[in-house]
Parts: structure tokens; sequence; C-alpha cells
């Protein structure tokens, strides 16, 4: 008896937190919120570029960026470095994504690197850097398509966040589409 | 910057004691089967749920009764999940062709969601299906908490009521938890989640070709429906590997304030529907100050850790040095500690970084949080209920410091509360120290450690902690689908449960059958600064006296280590 009242609520919960809950949700998502409820795609050309909150691989120094990712930017899965914080592995993973960020940018042996900008992300898809990152390639990213820096720098300033509640950052996808659309020169 | 992230840390706290007060004197009106609000839509569906079960809203039952549907429910609930993961392969929504689950993994995984959990010892975006996830998954997310809930409240009303051995219904305050209390705010939170950009689909994997042509795959699915009642129902597990990190499952700061409110909203709520169920707000304000003084003094210091900058990269020439591996830009430093701090306090156990890559001081106060038996506000329902369990073990050493016989909330509390409670509140200790001793000597358990010496250790111990407390969030290096983990941590998991669930029942079934005393004999009253001090102290004694050595070698020796770096 307790048995059937169990598996018979517990079927009537499945109906309701399982389909029909969900449902609802994706209806009204899909309603009012197109846009996000399918991923954040961009589109360009008909076709589909890649979301905009997800990170996709970039080569420097005609692109930005994004934070290095302990998948490869593989967006079929997700994670972070789990490196401890004393480990030999941190070090290492460190001074080589520093060396790598200097080679690319163009940076001076003395120059401080950020500190996002060295550190592997905890999804491994973070879309996002600092303006600090962002500003440290900028030279790099103006020599490739052969424009004056400030134009990059004031385009950066553009795609930074304005709110004094979140950390300052640019989305580096959204940069990379403005940079092709201003400066079409680099775009292959 | 800075100071507006500082800020906003500030502000979620608040905003979600505003909100948690009026809301636990909702639930009090709920689970006493008042009108509300909600009343109008909800109790129609309430009606036809007693009607289609068969079951009687007024079949009050004893403790013996309450435990049995407890643990038949789990029962179905497990066998039915097992199933569904066993054969997934073979079931609709299936997109990915994903196979099925190895039945290690699957006694794992079922275990894990059903003890209210979430342990996940294998990525869920590439191995489970959206029929999984939906069916099987998400409905556990949703009645484990309010199976959860059910127990709080059952133990609430042993303390109310006198003379009596009934405690409620089980099926009618698992019902209620799941439609007047889940089910709408999950709704809200997972449509704002969707306005900011979680994505809720069917289960669609989307093929890109990016800028500079590669193919990337995007999975999307049904995701802010999961997320939304994975927050609310201190559940935690993830629709992706890397949960509150990713940036579908929280994409902009806005929706990591809300999942953060989501952690802390209805455990602490909770507090306030026990102060309206036993009439007084002002004991409900005594165990409030208790729970938010551990929580503040554990955000001081994860926050101070985590602001410090890291050696390791200091040295290496990193700017400000500040320890951003494993965190999201988007979230910042303040908000990752502030998230690490409650969900490890609420036995939640969603991360919104990598807990295994946080500052050795932050894991030791994560650790902390999960040890004292998930208390400071707690899992839902199971976390009040650890409370007054504690609070029993409070008075009953006060009752021996003053020579007097101990009460608590005008009920004596005699040998049956005490054994109780001890089985409620130390077995769980014992067996995270004994599953961590053991791992600790078994090669195949350390060949799973990403790291070696003391941060190996705290991986370890990480590890049975989270489990035993139904936390659920791990230090993500250790390789934990192997035989060992999934079958010592479900054996870790179901003890953790049902040793709070099992003393929470008995309690109030012993207590319920008491005489309440005059009014004015109370030798400590709950809202005596001396009952705070003593809760407080006795908390920190179990989780520091029990572990003090675990905690030494492991985060304690990393944090020394790093100091003389």
């Amino acid at each position: 008896m307790e048995l059937k009242k169990g598996f018979l609520i517990l079927l009537a919960m499945v109906v309701l937190t399982g389909v029909v809950y969900p449902l609802v949700v994706t209806g009204v998502g899909q309603l009012f919120f197109n846009h996000q409820a399918n991923g954040s795609l961009i589109t360009g050309d008909g076709k589909i570029i890649g979301s905009e909150l997800v990170a996709q691989k970039f080569e420097a120094p005609l692109y930005f960026v994004p934070r290095p990712s302990a998948i490869d930017y593989n967006a079929a899965t997700s994670g972070g470095t789990n490196n401890g914080p004393t480990s030999e592995a941190l070090k290492s993973e460190v001074r080589q994504n520093i060396s790598m960020a200097k080679k690319l940018f163009g940076l001076k042996e003395s120059d401080q690197v950020p500190a996002d900008m060295v550190t592997s992300s905890g999804s491994g898809l973070d879309p996002e850097i600092s303006f600090d990152s962002a500003v440290i390639q900028a030279k790099s990213v103006a020599n490739a398509r052969k424009i004056a820096e400030t134009e990059i720098i004031k385009l950066v300033e553009e795609q930074t966040t304005k709110d004094l509640v979140s950390p300052r950052r640019v989305n580096v996808l959204l940069l990379n589409l403005e940079l092709d659309r201003l400066f079409p020169k680099g775009t292959k | 910057m800075i100071a507006g992230e500082l800020m906003v840390v500030a502000l979620i706290i608040f905003a979600t004691i505003a909100c948690a007060y009026p809301f636990g004197i909702y639930m009090a009106k709920v689970f006493g089967g008042e009108k509300t609000f909600m009343s109008k839509v909800m109790r129609p569906v309430e009606n036809f749920f007693y009607k289609f079960a068969g079951i009687k809203e007024n079949d009050k039952q004893n403790w013996k009764q309450y435990l049995k549907s407890f643990v038949l429910f789990f029962g179905l609930g497990f066998v039915i999940l097992f199933a569904i993961l066993s054969v997934q392969k073979w079931l609709p929504m299936n997109p990915s062709g994903f196979g099925n689950i190895r039945w290690d993994t699957g006694l794992n995984i079922a275990t894990s969601f059903c003890t209210n959990t979430n342990w996940q010892s294998v990525s869920f975006e590439a191995s489970l299906t959206p029929f999984s996830q939906m069916i099987g998954i998400a409905v556990q997310n949703f009645v484990s908490a309010a199976a959860g809930l059910a127990v709080g409240v059952a133990l609430v009303r042993g303390f109310a009521r006198k003379n009596t051995d009934k405690i409620g219904n089980f099926w009618v305050d698992l019902t209620r938890g799941v439609l007047y209390v889940l089910v709408p705010i999950s709704l809200v939170v997972a449509i704002f989640l969707v306005w900011q950009g979680v994505p809720q689909t069917l289960g669609n994997t989307i093929q890109a070709t990016t800028i500079q042509g590669q193919s990337q795959t995007i999975i999307t699915g049904p995701v802010a429906s999961q997320v939304s009642i994975k927050m609310l129902g201190s559940n935690g597990g993830g629709y992706f590997n890397a949960n509150g990190a990713h940036p579908f499952e929280n994409p902009t700061p806005l929706s990591n304030a809300i999942q953060t409110m989501a952690i802390l909203f209805i455990p602490m709520s909770l507090l306030f529907t026990f102060g309206k169920m036993i009439g007084d707000m002002k004991k409900a304000w005594s165990l409030f100050f208790v729970c938010i003084f551990l929580f503040v003094i554990g955000l001081s210091i994860t926050m101070y850790a985590e602001m410090s900058p890291n050696p390791v990269l200091r040295n290496a020439g990193v700017a400000s040095g500040l320890n951003m591996e494993g965190k999201e830009m988007r979230f910042g430093i303040p908000s990752s500690a502030l998230w690490g701090q409650s969900t490890t306090v609420v036995s939640n156990g969603s991360v919104n970084g990598m807990h295994d890559s946080f500052m050795p001081l932050s894991g030791l106060v994560y650790i902390f949080n999960m040890i004292t038996g998930e208390v400071i506000f707690g899992g839902v329902g199971v976390g009040l209920a650890s409370l007054l369990l504690y609070s029993i073990l409070a008075m009953f050493i006060a009752g021996l410091m003053i020579g007097k016989t101990p009460e608590l909330l005008r009920k004596k509390l005699g040998v049956n509360e005490m054994v109780w409670a001890c089985v409620g509140l130390l077995t769980p200790c014992i067996v995270v120290l004994i599953l961590t001793a053991i791992g600790f000597v078994t090669p195949s358990a350390l060949s799973s450690l990403s790291a070696k010496g003391s941060h190996g250790f705290s991986q370890l111990l990480y590890a049975n902690t989270s489990m035993v407390g139904n936390n659920g969030s791990a230090f993500g290096g250790l390789a934990a689908n192997t035989p060992f983990f999934n079958l010592t941590g479900s054996f870790a998991m179901l003890f953790g449960r049902f040793a709070t669930v099992v003393s929470a029942i008995a309690v109030a079934g012993s207590l319920a059958k008491k005489n309440q005393s005059p009014a004015n004999s109370t030798q400590i009253p709950m809202t005596s600064p001396a009952f705070v001090v003593m809760l407080l102290a006795v908390i920190i004694i179990v989780g520091a006296l029990t572990f003090f050595p675990s905690l030494a070698i492991g985060p304690l020796l990393e944090h020394l280590k790093m100091a003389g770096m």
C-alpha cells in the first residue's frame, strides 16, 4: 500500500518536475529569450560562427586570444587544470604561459603579465579577458593589421564592460568580430 | 572595481536575508496546511496528487511510519534512476549517441542524486543523455530536496507539539515541498537565467565553424531548468562538468549573484520557518546568529586568502600575483570566494571556480564547513535538523556543567535524544576519518590523486567530507570514476544521509511524545547569549577536535609551505 503510494507520487513528480516544468521553461525561454535560450549563437554569412558565451580558439597576432584552456577550447567538454595552488604543475604551467604570452604579444622580458592571461580558466571556455590582458595584446594586433595601436586600444575600450561592480573585462569573440568589421585587412 | 565587487558580496548576503525572512514564514504556513497566495494555483494540483496516489491528507504518521515512507521513497527513486542510467542508450533523446552507464558509476550517480549529494564522478555533458538529465537527474533534484525539507519540518514539529506520537505525513510534506516551495521559485529563477544567457532547449548539439575556420561543438539542452533547481535544492550537480564555472550555466555577474542567493535562500529561510512554527521568532534569530557568525568568519578567511597573492604566480612575474587559476574572469576573486563559502556551508556542492586550485586556506575553510556536518545553514531541511541535533548536544553538555536536567525549547532531553544526536552528528565524522585512512593505504585510491604530499591528502579528505556531508563538490584533480571511489563513495553518501535523517525523525518522535515544561522553567533559554555561545562552541569543538590532525597535515601544512615560498 505504501509502496503503491510512493510509486504513484513519484510518477506524478516525474511528470511535473521532469516533463511539465522543463517544457514550460523551454516554452517561455524560446518565446521571449530566443537568442539566449538557443545558446547565444552568432552567425555570419548564414553559418554559425560560435556562441558569444563560449571561448573559441584564436591565433595571435591577427586576433586577440582568450585565456589559456585546460581543454583546448573544446566545447564538447569543460573544466580546469585542477592544478593545486602550490603544485609544480601550476608553476610550470604559468611559466610556460608567460613566456608564450611574451613571445606572441612581443613583450619585453621585464614586463609583467596580468594574472588572467597566464592562468587557465575554471571552465576552459571563459569567453572574456581582463581589460589589461587586452591592452597588452593591442600592439601585436596593430602591427599584424598594419594600423595604429591607438585605434586598437580605442576599440578595446569600447568593448570593455562599463559597470563598477564586476571585473573590467572584454569578450574576445565580440572584440575580434569588431576587429574584422572595422579593419578587414587581416581576414583571410 | 574591487571595492564594487566587495560591495556586491555584502549586497548578496543582505538581499538573501531580506528575502529569507518572509519566505520562511510562508513555508511555515505551507507545511502547516494553511492558505497562502499560492493556494489558488497549487491547491487543485495538490488535491489531484493526493487523489492520484491514494494519499489521505489527514492521515498523520508516527516517527516509524514517517521514516518508513522516507526510506521507501528513497528506494524507489534510486531503483528508477539506476535503471534509466543503465539503459539510456536505448531511450529517447540521445542526440550524441551516448552509451549506457557502467554499473559502478550508475550506482554512484543514483546514490548521489537520491541522497541530495550530487557528487559527479563523470562529466555529465559527455556521458548522460538529455533524457537521463531531465527525467532522472532533475526529478531527483526536486524530490530529494523536498524529502530533506520534510525531515527538517518533522523535527521542528517534534519540538512544537506535545503529548502526541504523530509528527506529520511524509507524503503530504513531500508534495507540499515540491508544489509550493521548489517548483515556483525554480520556475522564476530558471526564466531569469534564460534571460541572462543560460540555454534551454530539448537537447541540441550545434556544429559551429569558428572565425579561423575550426569546427567547434556546442552543447545545449534543458540547462536553465536544471541549474535553477540544483542551486535551490542544495543539490549542486551541474549540467556541465565545469558546473557553475561554465559560461552556459552561469553567464554573467548577475546570474552569478542570483545563483549565490539561491544557494543560501531556502536553508536560511528554514530558520525563520522554525521560528514561526514554534511561535517565537527570537529563537530563530539566535540560530541565525550562530550560522551567520560562522559564515562570516569563514568567508573572511577565504576572502583574505584568495585576495592575497600566490607566491607561485608572483615569483613567476605575474602582475598582482592573484590566483586566477581555475576562476572565471566575469566573477573575479570576491564573488568566487563567496560562492565557495556558500556552497560548502549549505551542502550544495556546485562550484563557480575549481576548488582544487583555490588557495590552501580556502580549502581548509571549505573542508571545515563540511565536516561540522553541514549546519551553517546547511542542506535543505537536513541542515536545520543537524543544527537542532547540535543544540541538543550543546544543552546536554550545559546541563552537565550546571548540574540540572537539560532542556531545549521546553522539552526535557533524555537518553534517547542524546543517543540519536550522537549518532546523527558523530558517526559521520568517524566514517570520514575511516574512509580517508582506507584511501590512504589503498594503492588504487592513491593513483587517483593528481597531487602529491599535503595537497594530495587534501584531495582525499575533501572527497570524503564532501560525500559524507552530502555536499558533492570536489577537488577536481581526483579521478573519481574508479570502482574504489564509486563504491566507497556510495557508502559514504548513504551513511551521511541516513545518519542525519534517521536521527532527526527518531528525535522528532521522541520529543513529540513529551509534555512541555512550564514556560519559566528552562535553565538556558534559546534566546540567551549563553545558548548561542554554547552552540557555537560545540560546533567548533566537534569540527576542530575531530579533524584537527587531518586539517593540519592537509591544507594547513600546504598553507605554511606556501608562506615559506
